[in-house]
């Protein structure tokens, strides 16, 4: 008897999030799209799915829901094209700054948008890391307008659609997981946060110990300025990908360019009585 | 990368405090990329200085 109450309770609970996810699908699908692409820490993925599985129960319809993925995500890549054509490569420096994996940033997305240009805008939205970095980097490299709207409204129409489609398909799994989620109420929440910071601090903490060790044996602008100006014969190597090239085509002089890869596979080349200083952006 | 290349044996290897832009922000000389690439030791490791 109290369970069968219990049961009816939580199909109701599940009936109306399933009723408030059907009647403002599209607003929350706009809105979240709209909210991850511009960089915000909210997930889309999960109500794209949700929004896919109702489109399949035919609550929601798919191409307005596809339509819709599209636009917000195109307003925020947009936002992000302009911000990175007036800022230039400061906006990508500041970017990967504020990135959890900021020494790989630059580099991973720069190598990616040299090797594949406009391309690489319809898979962005797939890799982690990217999907941010990608639309302001098509604006410091200064990609036409046109080919940017094109390339990166595809992008989002393939990432949206996938997801929603995903969420069409498997629906009954997601309903399972749905139900699972309501039966613990809020402890799903709790859950969800602390994988979520367990992650972030994880982060955290490998960064604060990579730095650690970088921060040691740094050297100083000023004190390579000396050394220089002294006379002393080092070996400067810029080891900025061509995008920041690009973006600010100038050395520190006498610096050899060469790609991380270069250097990696020449390491037998380099002088081992002389010191090195390797610079980035 | 200076880590990766102390793991090589390279020991006397040290990254830019700041990288290129805190040297460029202290307005420190700077050279052309095309110039340098023509002029400069190019992309040989050689340990001569140019």
């Amino acid at each position: 008897m109290t369970s069968g109450r219990l049961k009816t309770e939580k199909d109701t609970d599940m009936d109306s999030t399933i009723g408030v996810l059907a009647r403002y699908g599209y607003l929350v699908v706009f809105g979240s799209i709209l909210a991850e692409q511009i960089g915000l820490p909210f997930p889309a993925i999960p109500f794209l799915l949700a929004a896919g599985a109702l489109a399949g129960a035919g609550k929601l319809s798919f191409a307005l829901l596809l339509l819709l993925s599209g636009i917000a995500s195109l307003i925020a890549d947009m936002a992000w094209y302009v911000i990175g054509r007036l800022g230039g490569a400061k906006v990508l420096g500041w970017l990967c700054r504020i990135s959890l994996e900021p020494d790989s940033c630059v580099r991973r997305t720069g190598t990616i948008f040299s090797k594949h240009g406009p391309r690489s805008l319809m898979v962005a939205k797939f890799i982690p890391g990217f999907s941010t970095i990608a639309p302001p980097l098509a604006g410091i490299v200064r990609m036409p307008l046109g080919r940017f709207v094109v390339f990166s409204a595809l992008g989002g129409l393939f990432w949206a659609g996938a997801f929603i489609a995903l969420g069409w398909i498997f629906a009954r799994q997601l309903e399972i997981v749905a139900d699972y989620a309501v039966r613990l109420g809020s402890w799903t929440l709790v859950l969800i946060g602390a994988a979520l910071g367990g992650y972030i601090a994880w982060k955290y903490c490998s960064r604060q110990r990579f730095l650690r060790k970088i921060r040691i044996a740094r050297i100083s602008p000023e004190e390579l300025k000396a050394k220089l100006d002294g006379g002393e014969q080092i070996l400067i190597v810029d080891v900025r990908d061509r995008i920041d090239f690009e973006a600010e085509p100038t050395i520190i002089p006498g610096a050899l360019h060469l790609t991380i890869e270069d250097l990696d596979q020449r390491h037998q080349e380099i002088p081992r009585e002389r010191e090195i200083v390797l610079y980035c952006t | 990368m200076a880590l990766i290349l102390r793991r090589r044996g390279i020991e006397r290897v040290r990254p830019l405090a700041g990288g290129f832009r805190a040297w460029r922000d202290l307005g420190y000389p700077m050279t052309a990329l095309i110039a340098a690439t023509e002029t400069g030791p190019g992309t040989s490791l050689d340990p001569a200085p140019a």
